[in-house]
């Protein structure tokens, strides 16, 4: 056989190897033209080796070479070749495992919390960070502790203000969590106290858009020596801040409570007008959130403290009212429906 | 509470002041105006003469009327309806463009005739027909004869020109039911003069009544006699003034009373002389006897109730109402004047008791003023002299065991400045001391300060701060934030453990709920596992029967919850509550969860689903037992031995911590779906008692070493009988196992086709190993069968081929 033969004919395996569009013809050449009875290596290679054998010595060294350059160029080819086609059979394969990226992912969102929950534990939060310590008191409460030691004696007329679930003469549904003020001074008395009390709590009141016979209250106790007004102003500015936001301000209003003294009202800029006035704050520009006040000496006295060195604040907000007014909630009815559909628009918001 | 401008006006200069301006400055002082209104309207009103009155052709009942609207407007023709027109009527015309409360006049035409305006009735001016007489309802207004036409100032001529204010007086503001009171308010907060209002009363009778008191709960009484009164209509001016402040006329005498009480904050009562059997009028609290008032009603007495008595016959009640035997009447001639004082709480008790509260009882529960006596009965006689003709009025017979001195309050500017944060200077305080018209006497800062008797409100130095405060306004309380301590505040332990419970069902996509503590008494009854034997709280005066009871349990309140979103088309859902509940004693009560399960849990939208279930609850508690660090093997389930077909028998538990049952759960009792209209839906519930969870105590976390050798793991398929329960098998297992058994895990259950009835197949994951070697193949054949052979000889277990 001719060099230039054996030459065209690696050529043309190389040619087969290129063409194969799959493993599967790709395996057929390689069984039919590299196996040991196929052309390659029972006419070409034989054919040089036959070649080496009659070539004088010189010419033996350089057909060796040959020989060996015609292998590695095949099998160079061939696995090139293979690895091409494997990669392509395995887009293929993938290519058929494809899903639809669109449909939704699996369900792992947690639920939400009654919006009452929310403002709740975002206020916790935010006082347990200044330093307040969070108690509970009783819901069935012993009226000692829910008038009496609150400055509120029996046939005070502000008992008038509160008609309340009574139980037997002496024990009523607490109408305030204000008794958990006496109940913590009591406990201590001459130390200071800087505590909050959210609980739910009961008036009789009929239900309806925004009354409800029963609500959530968050009290607030500070007592120390050297309480002042300024204490509460302050306190009550970045309470007020953290709920609504900056840009609201805040207005005191003269007003009664039996156990602060002197007892305002506080009210927040409208959302709406900024304080102009609209007919969402009836024209006032201002809406009115909660109680406070300097705690009144008698309460102060009756729990045990020296009124002479120690004085406090107190305030007590509703967390229904905060909710409405945060979300624009209409009707006090809605947080104990717990419709899903409505407790699903609540949860916390990160907001600075 | 309705004010009159006119009236406040009358007490005090206020001119210039607008009542925009007056709202404003009794909001900031602590007195709340809501809002104020005009008491009638009516911008171009004219007084008329009626001169001509003609049927209208095609109405049964209107009349063409001419009308002389005088020399400049002339004779105009006013259809009217009214009943009462007829010639020579003076009369009050609307004329058009008039805005009325009902809206605005135009020329109009009816039955082909033009009509140029209205003829008024008081209603069509904004008087409300409770104010009104019959006639004065169903006609128009009749002026009387000398009425000047063409005057167009006609609210002023009606008395009519009045603003009334709407205030809501807070308790400690209740001096100022006294409109004299509410002026001085006013001339405080403007820094404006009251004016002066001086009269001497003639006193030309003696009077010989016996007045006393037996008892402490009326520490003051007064009487005057005034004879001679001519008991009529009352003028205009004082009708529409007590109509300002929301009291019908009904005659000069009565009137007379409601106008002194409104000026002064103190109630009278009138006797009719004539009517009492002798001039002895002496108060006791001490009977018990049938009362008939003057609303001709029979109340029975008690003992504490006080009683003005003549010779032991009552003849008022206190404070409340008067006795129908000596009532004035229009036949009165004589009468008796009463000025007293009560002590509050007595009349609280009696005028509840007896569901008799008037505008009287309300001033005396609230307080009133005990030392005005002779003013009160002065100002009584002045206006029965000038208003009812009164020849006669005696001296006043008097009883007082109140003390005349007045209270001084000691207080230091270093106090006031200190409480309320301020720099104010001593000037500054008593600036406001003297327009509130205390007497004040100064040592340095100190500062002894005298208040007028009708201030009942004001008792200790911090009430001075107060009045303080609202004078010079919030904006004067300094910056000043409160010292931080090192103190790490918190919340308890147990509400620490809740919140985590909370996070860990919420994290699973549980809502968590808010319902309310009071329920029906059917609800007490209802999923009553856990407080069983326990007294519901009731409530003595509930306000409807819905809301009677303080629950013992939650689940029957989500379960309403549950029911009502799924009536409202919500589907798929996981609800829950964490909430106290209480039992018949104060402070006894227990911390509580419930869940309830409705639908199908979704995994992946609706794409891949699992059914709420019994196990999807026991996965929520072993959840929440795992947050609080309790192993597992502390707690222990029964099944739940009811008859009462609220949980499926077979699928649900209760649950044990110890000997305490701390829970159920469980499927619903089909049947009782339908109850709660949930159809087919699951229905999976369980509630605990979280007071015993939280309280368990748990060892601290401590390291354990990591199995450094391999574990093997070997199945085994399992026959096993129905009521052969899992937990049996497992504890078998790791019994028989030669102390290898690492952890069983099951990973098929199959129960039907190719299976003996009763029974079911199991297959399971046996995790063998050692901690402190490598097993070989031969130790882990042997603890297998020893396995095998243990649940074969214990439980009838077959091993599937």
């Amino acid at each position: 056989m001719e060099l230039a033969e054996i030459e065209a004919l690696v050529s043309k395996i190389k040619q087969d190897i290129e063409c194969c569009e799959c493993l599967k013809d790709l395996v057929d050449v390689k069984n039919e033209q590299l196996g040991k009875k196929s052309t390659f290596f029972s006419v070409a290679l034989e054919g040089l080796n036959q070649m080496i054998r009659t070539a004088p010595i010189e010419e033996k060294k350089k057909l060796g070479a040959l020989i060996n350059k015609f292998k590695t160029d095949v099998l160079d080819c061939y696995n090139k070749k293979e690895i091409v086609l494997k990669e392509k059979l395995e887009l293929e394969k993938l290519k058929e495992e494809e899903i639809d990226i669109s449909l939704p992912g699996n369900d792992y969102s947690a639920g939400s919390k009654n919006p009452l929950f929310v403002i709740r534990d975002e206020i916790i939060k935010f006082f347990t960070s200044l330093g307040y310590d969070v108690y509970a008191g009783p819901e069935v409460e012993n009226d000692h502790y829910n008038f009496e030691l609150l400055n509120t004696p029996k046939d005070h007329p502000a008992r008038d203000m509160q008609d309340s679930f009574y139980i037997d003469e002496r024990t009523l549904l607490r109408t305030h969590t204000s008794p958990v003020q006496a109940r913590t001074m009591l406990k201590n008395p001459n130390t200071p106290i800087k505590m909050i009390a959210p609980g739910k709590t009961y008036r009789r009141d009929d239900d309806d858009l925004t009354h409800s016979h029963q609500f959530m209250q968050i009290e607030c106790l500070v007592v120390d020596e050297g309480i002042n007004l300024a204490h509460l102003k302050s306190t009550l500015e970045k309470f007020m801040h953290h709920i609504f936001g900056m840009k609201r301000t805040i207005k005191f209003v003269p007003s009664y409570f039996p156990f602060t003294e002197p007892s305002f009202e506080v009210n927040v800029s409208c959302a709406n007008c900024h304080g102009k006035g609209c007919n969402m704050c009836k024209g006032t520009g201002y809406i009115e959130v909660l109680g406070a006040g300097m705690v009144h000496p008698n309460v102060l006295r009756m729990c045990g403290y020296d009124d002479t060195r120690f004085s406090g604040f107190a305030f007590g907000v509703g967390v229904e009212r905060l909710a409405m007014l945060r979300y624009g909630i209409d009707d006090i009815r809605r947080f104990y429906q717990n419709d899903v559909r409505f407790l699903k628009q609540f949860k916390e918001e990160f907001r600075k | 509470m309705q004010v009159s401008d006119k009236l406040l006006r009358e007490l005090v200069n206020l001119e210039g002041i607008s009542p925009q301006e007056i709202k404003d400055k009794l909001c900031e002082h602590g007195i709340e105006v809501t809002g104020f209104a005009p008491l009638a309207e009516g911008d171009k009103l004219i007084i008329a003469q009626i001169e001509e009155v003609q049927n209208v052709e095609g109405s049964d009942h209107l009349h063409l009327l001419k009308v002389n609207e005088g020399q400049e407007i002339g004779v105009v023709d006013v259809i009217c309806g009214a009943p009462n027109v007829r010639i020579g009527l003076k009369v009050v015309v609307a004329r058009p463009g008039c805005n009325l409360k009902g809206g605005k006049i135009n020329e109009a035409k009816i039955f082909g005739h033009t009509s140029l305006g209205m003829c008024c009735s008081y209603q069509e001016l904004g008087i409300h027909h409770k104010y009104l007489s019959e006639e004065e309802s169903k006609g128009i207004i009749e002026l009387s004869d000398d009425a000047p036409i063409g005057e167009t100032e006609v609210l002023k001529y009606l008395h009519l020109d009045d603003i009334i204010y709407d205030v809501e007086l807070l308790p400690s503001r209740s001096y100022c039911l006294s409109m004299i009171n509410f002026a001085k308010e006013l001339a405080a907060i403007f820094e404006r003069e009251m004016k002066e209002f001086k009269f001497d009363i003639e006193e030309n009778i003696k009077n010989d009544f016996e007045v006393g008191s037996l008892t402490s709960a009326c520490p003051q009484f007064a009487i005057r006699v005034i004879k001679d009164v001519e008991v009529k209509p009352s003028p205009a001016w004082l009708r529409f003034l007590l109509v300002a402040f929301g009291y019908r006329s009904i005659n000069n005498i009565v009137d007379i009373g409601n106008f002194v009480m409104i000026l002064t904050g103190q109630p009278l009562h009138m006797y009719d002389l004539d009517k009492l059997a002798r001039h002895s009028l002496i108060v006791k609290d001490d009977l018990k006897k049938d009362f008939v008032a003057l609303d001709e009603n029979h109340y029975e007495i008690e003992n504490g109730d006080i009683c003005i008595t003549c010779d032991d016959e009552i003849m008022c009640l206190g404070g409340v109402m008067g006795a129908l035997t000596c009532a004035v009447d229009e036949n009165s001639k004589n009468i008796a004047i009463e000025s007293a004082s009560f002590y509050h709480a007595r009349i609280r008790h009696t005028s509840r008791r007896l569901n008799l509260v008037s505008e009287s009882s309300m001033r005396f529960v609230k307080g009133t003023n005990m030392h005005q006596a002779h003013e009160v009965l002065d100002l009584s006689a002045k206006l029965c002299l000038d208003l009812a003709n009164a020849k006669e009025v005696s001296n006043i017979a008097s009883y007082s065991s109140v003390e005349e001195k007045k209270t001084t309050i000691e207080v230091s500017l270093s106090y006031i400045n200190q409480r309320l944060a301020t720099s104010l200077r001593l000037e500054e305080v008593l600036a406001i001391f003297n327009r509130l018209e205390f007497e004040v006497k100064t040592s340095g800062e100190k500062m002894l300060v005298t208040v007028p008797f009708y201030r009942i409100d004001l008792k200790e130095p911090c009430d001075l701060s107060e009045e303080v405060i609202r004078f010079v306004g919030f904006a004067r309380v300094n910056e000043e934030n409160l010292r931080s301590e090192e103190h790490p505040g918190g919340v308890s332990l147990e509400e620490n453990k809740i919140d985590y419970i909370r996070s860990l069902l919420l994290n699973h996509g549980l809502n968590e709920c808010i319902t309310y503590s009071l329920v029906n008494e059917k609800d007490i009854l209802k999923f009553n596992y856990l407080s069983e034997g326990k007294e519901a709280v009731k409530l003595l005066h509930p306000l409807t029967d819905k809301h009677a009871y303080f629950r013992t349990n939650l689940l029957p309140s989500l379960l309403e919850v549950a029911s009502y979103n799924y009536t409202h088309q919500n589907r798929d859902f996981a609800l829950f509550e964490v909430s106290d509940v209480y039992f018949d004693k104060v402070e006894e009560k227990s911390s509580r969860l419930a869940i309830v399960l409705v639908g199908r849990e979704h995994l992946h939208s609706a794409l891949e689903v699992r059914d709420y279930s019994y196990y999807s609850l026991k996965g929520y508690l072993e959840a929440i037992l795992n947050v609080l660090n309790i192993d597992q093997s502390r707690y222990a389930i029964k099944r739940l031995d009811s008859t009462k077909k609220e949980f499926h028998p077979g699928r649900s538990a209760e649950i044990y911590l110890g000997k305490n049952l701390i829970g159920v759960m469980g499927e619903i009792y089909p049947n009782l779906k339908k109850d709660y209209d949930f159809g087919k839906e699951n229905v999976a519930l369980m509630e605990l008692d979280l007071s015993v969870l939280l309280e368990v105590k748990v060892s601290p976390l401590a390291f354990k070493e990591i199995n450094r050798f391999p574990t093997v793991k070997r199945d085994l398929a399992l026959v096993v009988k129905d009521d052969v329960s899992y937990a049996s098998i497992r504890k078998v297992i790791k019994n028989s196992g030669h102390q290898l058994v690492m952890d069983v895990t099951p990973f098929d259950l199959y129960k039907g086709e190719h299976l003996e009835k009763g029974y079911h197949s199991l297959a399971i994951t046996i995790t063998y190993g050692d901690l402190k070697k490598t097993l070989i193949d031969e130790e882990v054949n042997r603890a297998e069968n020893d396995i095998k052979y243990a649940l074969h000889k214990e439980l009838g277990i077959e091993l599937r081929s």
